[in-house]
């Protein structure tokens, strides 16, 4: 069961610090942090670390499409799943700079090797992931990820236009979360179930698909297939 | 050939004809270099007249309003319009009051096209609201570029039909995601206006030092009346702002 964080010594100094510097660098972006911190943002990501893990797959390197600070969900990645490294792409340069902070254990060390997160600042509706380079910098292997995460498919277009423009990632996992929360101007794309999040993003093998209502009292609605 | 042309975009029955006669009689007065004039709009009636493409009609949904202006973007994309003759290209609103001399604007050094940058706006909001696409600090109510200098705006529309439409309340909204940084002004693809160029009848001039609002600042060169959150303001026509009448 994953209902909790491990918080080590190493992330409450990168938690603390991030909170200080963006307060300081970014403060009209704190608020935000906070509202990334919520009790329900916890749940829904514990949730999904907890169906990731259910399903028979074993991806290695994940992609977060808007991830936001990305600071719950890759430590919980990292530590609960077999995922290795994490690459958030995001179109908001605070949220992209930000999750450095939260993330920065995971930067490239000697004794570790490689680093296991970055961030991109990349619409993903308007350009594919193929040419991105891999974690090493030795080129651009459009092979290179097996997990595709979305936590925020009420605020993008339907997902089976991303999935149109990477063909490399047919076949591969595809973890989707969505509400049918309409009240808040920027859900520009919510659904009534999990179903209608399945026909958005036109995923034909699904593993895992249900709804969870959450302590802010909205419906979340989670689908993982391929 | 006379190289300056100044337009403006006219649909729908929001405005009516006498907008752009106002609106061209502002030019004659303002503008002493020669210039051609055109209005592109879906019921083509004067001699200026040039009819609006109807392509992107059937992905506007008029329940959600998104992309809302759209129409305006026609203008990026010159070879659709081969009767519209010029080189340096200043696109105006309607709702504008223009207080001097236009000629400035065709002086201007365009390694980058312009648009209005509201100094009215918070940056730092505007930071903050970017990924909801709230508090943009652009406004397409002047918009000045050279032949070909803004068709990549047009071909990211075109291209990106469907998502464009489905994501972005306003084409403001667009511009500030894809051809403005407003985290670094220095690198994008638009400049916007100085300050002291262009001011908001309704949200003032430079934030936070000068935003009095309702008030004529004829040291500028343009008043615009983007739109207040007050519905009152939002129902009001330029026309009938006593202040205005100085045409």
């Amino acid at each position: 069961m994953v209902d909790y964080i491990k918080y080590t010594p190493e992330m409450a100094n990168n938690w603390s610090r991030a909170y200080i510097e963006t307060h300081r660098e970014r403060p009209w972006a704190f608020q935000r942090l906070v509202d990334a911190s919520t009790t329900s943002q916890l749940e829904s990501k514990f949730w999904l670390t907890e169906e990731l893990s259910n399903v028979n797959e074993s991806p290695k390197s994940a992609v977060l499409l808007g991830g936001w600070f990305a600071h719950v969900i890759t430590s919980l990645l990292l530590d609960y799943t077999s995922v290795e490294k994490v690459t958030n792409f995001e179109i908001d340069e605070d949220a992209h700079f930000i999750s450095y902070k939260f993330n920065r254990r995971y930067k490239k060390k000697e004794e570790y090797g490689d680093a296991q997160y970055r961030s991109i600042r990349r619409n993903v509706l308007f350009e594919s992931l193929k040419g991105v380079e891999t974690f090493t910098g030795d080129g651009k292997d459009p092979d290179q990820f097996d997990l595709v995460i979305n936590t925020s498919c009420e605020h993008m277009f339907p997902m089976w236009k991303f999935r149109e423009l990477n063909p490399q990632l047919l076949g591969k996992l595809f973890v989707l979360q969505s509400t049918n929360a309409r009240e808040f101007e920027d859900h520009i794309n919510c659904v009534d179930s999990e179903d209608e999040l399945v026909d958005q993003s036109m995923l034909g093998d699904i593993l895992y698909k249900g709804s969870k209502v959450l302590d802010n009292g909205l419906t979340r609605f989670m689908v993982i297939g391929k | 050939m006379k190289l300056n042309t100044i337009l403006c975009v006219k649909w729908g029955d929001k405005y009516d004809d006498d907008y752009v006669i106002h609106l061209k009689s502002q030019i004659d007065q303002n503008c002493s270099v020669p210039y051609n004039f055109y209005c592109l709009t879906d019921k083509p009636k004067y001699e200026f007249d040039i009819q609006l493409p109807t392509d992107w009609d059937k992905y506007f949904n008029p329940d959600t309003n998104m992309f809302w202006a759209y129409r305006k973007c026609y203008m990026f994309n010159e070879k659709l319009f081969p009767q519209m003759q010029g080189e340096k290209f200043l696109y105006l609103d309607l709702d504008i009051l223009i207080h001097s001399e236009l000629d400035y604007f065709f002086d201007i050094r365009m390694d980058k096209p312009y648009i209005v940058r509201g100094w009215w706006n918070d940056i730092e909001n505007c930071r903050k609201n970017f990924g909801r696409m709230k508090s943009t600090p652009l406004n397409s109510s002047v918009i000045r570029w050279n032949r070909n200098q803004c068709q990549t705006i047009y071909k990211r529309i075109e291209n990106n039909k469907d998502v464009v439409f489905f994501t972005y309340p306003t084409i403001d909204n667009y511009f500030n995601h894809h051809f403005y940084n407003v985290w670094d002004e220095k690198v994008s693809f638009f400049r916007g206006f100085p300050q002291g160029d262009i001011y908001s009848w309704y949200k003032g001039n430079i934030y936070p030092d000068d935003m009095e609002t309702k008030i004529l600042r004829k040291d500028h060169k343009i008043c615009l009346f983007n739109n207040s959150a007050s519905q009152e303001d939002k129902n009001e026509s330029m026309f009938e702002i006593k202040e205005l009448r100085i045409w």
